[in-house]
């Protein structure tokens, strides 16, 4: 059910990054060995983290680590995204294989500032996206020299953590077991005993998995069931004209007051509202209407960011 | 042959045929035999290619055909400096003498002298055993710590061990080298006292147990340059002592007058020649010094070198960083990181119970073995702190923040169940220091004596203090090579282990101490005093500097002023009781013992003190100072009766006056225990017969 919808430009092997312009419409959980820069040059767009969800508008650049499991999804206003996938390897300053680095880069987020303006960032990634519309023999190679430069200034300007791991098998396995986890939660909100068949689903005792989930994402299972069960409802109330009771039961809540209660938590507001809030997101997704849209928004994305430029 | 029995006597079996050999040699000859052969444009040749400073061994007389090995000189001491990514890097000597262990320095000193061979070498030169007079001082971590009569313990344990292989142990800087910026020009002066009880009596007992070769230093004692100071070497080292090896000199740097020089007893110019070779041949035809001068030296030298080179044993190069080799170098940093503080004994940490595990800190990802001058080791690897500490935590990912971003460390912190901070020092902030109006740029000119302050980095302070207390589950591994004042940021952690630079494998012990997979056993050979001003004033920007009579914990001792952490400190994660303490004469021994009782649930490692006390002395003395030690393994529950023997004549002091030794007759003072602070020991009398 999922997939991006986009243009992909495929670039020679020797190239350290794919870049896309693309209109995206809904992207499920997943990760990659990547580090995807995306920025979006029209309209909105929600970039889910994890538990965290965040509205990128016009303008706004974040950045998903490698091996992070995140989802997109269409907001009211139909987008026009930039997407840069660098490859992990040219990541590996230290030339070891059990470290990882974990950037804070995030124009809709703010916590945690660059050193440098998001505005050095958002030209570079717009020379990038004009240049790789370009059909120029020189285009390649100015391409692979601005991704280079982009690529130490994340590491010269911008936060990071760097994460240990004793060995590459503890390394690998971790972003895999926890969207094997993900995915049974997913499948699974209204099982009864969810807990107990996700731990025989992956073969970990429950203490083994709390630790597990503790330890990599920072959340209890229960925690991570609501979440789901929250993304799950926020579909529904965006897509559907379901009633609340009936969406709180296909999400595996306990009672309409339980819904309720999480939701406001969550999102501050209560279901009802939201889905008065955003009258006109009743289409679900239209995969195939697409298709002829693209050429439009081509060129119409390379008039947008060259605008980037300018500013 | 018994190639382990290299002693003085065995050397001094070979003097009728180093004689002979030297009666058959020219003048030239003789002179060139003292004579380094690794000039200055080969040393910067090598440094701007890919290779570095004492790569190959460096060269030094011999005379093939007349059966006269040449001096191959490897540098240390951390482990031998040649080859890159090959050699074995241990833990800095500060850390071995936290260890209070001789008997695995000796394992140590025996490994590294293997190394030694395999790279074609015959001397190894890393036997620093300066008392650094202040922890200032860049080069502290090159030397065993504060305390000579440890030194002595710890240096002499070196030699016998490097002596095992048939390598010719080098023991440096003779003497007073104790500050780094001015080490060139400085002149260091001090009362005959101060002289032989505190910066001689352990070159002295290094060479009672078999030292066969002394490096000068470079700077002045009373006015004259050591490595042509007539007064150290030929009066004291060669008469007094009796010393019957060579000397050498610093680097290039070491004499500056071949008159002066060959006249004072000076054997060996290093690592080239400048003053020696034709300029010596004419000062002993102008008749400026006697040929005899020559002889002496050359006999020396050959008998040293003939001596060392009986051994024909082979040596591989696969035994360079050899698994053994680098066990020896984990073994060594589990022994002698020592911890400082542990509240709420929030150490070691429950791997079962603690989940999420958040690095802080600049060099917890850094490879950090110690400084870049002559002691820099190449290893084929070095597992950082933050390796460590993944590689021990069990099967979890570690989040490393360099923590320069407070509010994001603190946010770390605070999700965090367990947080450790690694800060302290690296080559920039301490270590040899090479001016570049010396030498020119070959080798990093950062790094030198701490002038500016004995604290952490101000962005580590103020990373403790901010972030310390946002999650009391929180330890700080200090990295350094000697003191580093601790007042204005302990409060805000509840655990402190120092680390000092604990070589290739250290952060791999750093991480099963963390985790209690060992048991911390270490103990400070520093005093850790509350305030810079407790300690010697000195001034490192200078061309005079006096030494005074007291440093380190004696002197607090004497002034009564409080350490924060007294020498000769350091926690375990069980607990020790000392009782029954008892303290005689046994003909020319002192033995002391005392019943050890490890009360705690772990087994573990204490070293047990001996000091001796001197309030009835008529002269001025130590309250408290270290004559014996010992390190002891005890189960939970166990008792062991510890027995430490020695000298009586530990407990002489130096007359001026009479120019000699002597022992007072009075009542001393006895203390056995864990550390050098009064609370930590047992006191008693001795009286002698």
């Amino acid at each position: 059910m999922s997939s991006y919808i986009f243009e992909t430009i495929e670039h020679h092997k020797e190239n350290p990054a794919k870049i896309i312009v693309t209109s995206i419409d809904h992207s499920d959980y997943h990760w990659h060995y990547d580090y995807e820069l995306i920025m979006v040059i029209k309209g909105e767009l929600i970039l889910s983290v994890l538990a965290e969800s965040y509205v990128l508008k016009a303008g706004d650049i974040a950045l998903v680590n490698s091996k992070e499991i995140h989802g997109y999804r269409y907001s009211n206003v139909e987008n026009i995204c930039l997407i840069v996938q660098i490859k992990n390897e040219f990541f590996d300053l230290k030339d070891d294989k059990n470290q990882s680095y974990y950037f804070y880069l995030n124009s809709a987020k703010e916590t945690i500032k660059p050193r440098i303006s998001y505005e050095h960032f958002r030209k570079m990634l717009a020379r990038i996206g004009i240049e790789s519309g370009e059909k120029k023999q020189t285009s390649n190679l100015r391409i692979k020299g601005i991704v280079y430069m982009l690529i130490s200034d994340l590491f010269d300007y911008i936060p990071y953590d760097i994460q240990q791991y004793a060995n590459e098998a503890v390394k690998f396995t971790d972003s895999e077991d926890i969207l094997k986890i993900l995915q049974f939660i997913e499948n699974n909100l209204v099982s009864d005993n969810l807990t107990e068949e996700l731990c025989k689903a992956i073969g970990m005792s429950e203490k083994s998995l709390y630790r597990f989930l503790k330890s990599r994402i920072d959340m209890t299972l229960k925690e991570l069931i609501d979440v789901t069960r929250l993304n799950r409802a926020i579909y529904l109330l965006s897509y559907t004209d379901k009633d609340n009771s009936t969406i709180a039961t296909e999400c595996g809540f306990c009672n309409d007051n339980t819904f309720y209660r999480l939701f406001k938590k969550r999102f501050g507001m209560t279901p009802l509202n939201y889905k008065n809030k955003n009258p006109d997101n009743k289409k679900p997704p239209r995969i195939k209407e697409v298709q002829g849209y693209l050429d439009f928004s081509k060129a119409e994305a390379t008039k947008l960011l060259k605008e980037y430029i300018k500013n | 042959m018994d190639i382990k029995g290299i002693d003085k006597n065995y050397r001094l079996s070979f003097t009728e045929k180093a004689e002979r050999i030297v009666e058959g040699l020219s003048l030239e000859e003789k002179v060139s035999l003292m004579s380094g052969k690794f000039s200055a444009i080969d040393m910067i040749a090598n440094f701007h290619c890919e290779n570095h400073y004492n790569y190959i061994p460096y060269p030094a007389g011999g005379i093939e055909e007349k059966g006269i090995p040449q001096v191959l000189f490897c540098d240390g001491p951390r482990g031998v400096v040649c080859g890159t990514g090959k050699s074995t890097c241990y833990p800095v000597p500060m850390l071995r003498g936290a260890s209070f262990d001789v008997e695995l320095e000796e394992r140590i000193g025996q490994a590294i002298a293997k190394e030694v061979r395999a790279y074609g070498g015959n001397l190894f030169a890393g036997i620093c055993i300066n008392v650094p007079y202040h922890p200032g001082w860049g080069r502290s971590q090159e030397t065993y710590g504060e305390e000579p009569y440890h030194i002595g313990q710890m240096g002499s344990a070196m030699v016998r061990g490097v002596q095992k292989e048939s390598v010719i142990p080098c023991i440096k800087h003779f003497a007073f080298n104790s500050m780094e910026n001015a080490r060139f020009n400085v002149n260091i002066e001090c009362d005959k006292r101060a002289e032989r009880e505190v910066f001689l009596p352990h070159f002295k007992e290094c060479i009672d147990n078999g030292a066969a070769a002394v490096m000068t230093s470079y700077n002045l004692y009373k006015g004259v340059q050591c490595g042509q100071n007539e007064y150290l070497i030929r009066d004291v080292l060669k008469g007094e002592w009796d010393f019957d090896g060579f000397t050498m000199t610093d680097f290039i740097w070491g004499i500056n007058d071949t008159v002066t020089a060959a006249n004072s007893g000076q054997d060996l110019e290093m690592c080239n020649t400048y003053y020696y070779d034709a300029k010596l041949v004419n000062a002993v035809k102008e008749g400026k010094v006697p040929e005899k001068a020559v002889d002496e030296a050359a006999v020396r030298i050959v008998r040293t070198l003939i001596t060392y080179t009986q051994d024909n044993r082979e040596y591989s190069r696969e035994l360079i960083g050899c698994k053994e080799h680098i066990s020896l170098a984990l073994e060594s940093a589990q022994k002698g990181i020592t911890l400082i503080k542990n509240e709420n004994k929030v150490l070691p940490i429950n791997r079962e119970q603690v989940e999420s595990i958040v690095v802080l800190g600049r060099l917890a990802n850094h490879e950090n073995i110690g400084d870049n001058g002559s002691g820099r080791v190449y290893p084929p690897y070095v597992i950082t702190p933050l390796k460590g500490i993944a590689m021990t935590a069990g099967n979890k990912k570690i989040v490393y923040n360099d923590g320069s971003d407070l509010e994001h460390a603190k946010s770390l912190a605070r999700k965090a169940d367990y947080v450790i901070f690694v800060v302290g020092y690296d080559h920039n902030d301490e270590g040899e220091f090479v001016s570049s109006d010396q030498v020119g740029n070959f080798m990093d000119p950062m790094g030198g004596d701490r002038t500016e302050s004995l604290g952490l980095n101000p962005e580590d302070i103020r990373l403790i203090n901010e972030v310390g207390p946002v999650n009391s589950n929180s330890a700080v591994v200090l990295i350094g090579g000697s003191t580093i004042l601790m007042e204005e940021w302990k409060n805000s952690v509840n655990a402190i282990l120092m680390a000092y630079y604990p070589g290739m494998e250290g952060g791999m012990a750093i991480g099963q101490i963390l985790f209690g997979d060992i048991n911390p056993s270490g103990k400070l050979p520093f005093v850790i005093p509350k305030s810079e001003k407790d300690l010697p004033e000195i001034n490192w920007n200078t061309d005079y500097q006096k030494y005074e009579y007291y440093h380190g914990y004696k002197k607090l001792d004497k002034e009564t002023i409080e350490a924060a952490y007294p020498y000769g400190f350091g926690l375990s994660y069980t607990e020790f009781k000392i009782s029954n303490a008892h303290f005689s004469q046994k003909d020319e021994y002192i033995e002391a013992t005392c019943d050890v009782k490890n009360i705690g649930d772990l087994a573990g490692d204490e070293v047990i003190q001996l000091y001796a006390g001197y309030s009835q002395s008529q002269i001025s003395r130590p309250v408290k100072a270290l004559i014996g030690f010992t390190r002891v393994t005890l189960e939970p529950n166990q008792t062991k009766t510890v027995t430490i023997r020695t000298p009586i004549k530990q407990l002489m002091w130096y007359n001026e006056e009479k120019r000699g030794w002597e022992l007072e007759h009075i009542i001393y003072d006895m203390y056995i225990g864990t550390s050098s602070s009064i609370n930590d020991l047992i006191k008693g009398e001795l009286i002698l017969n």
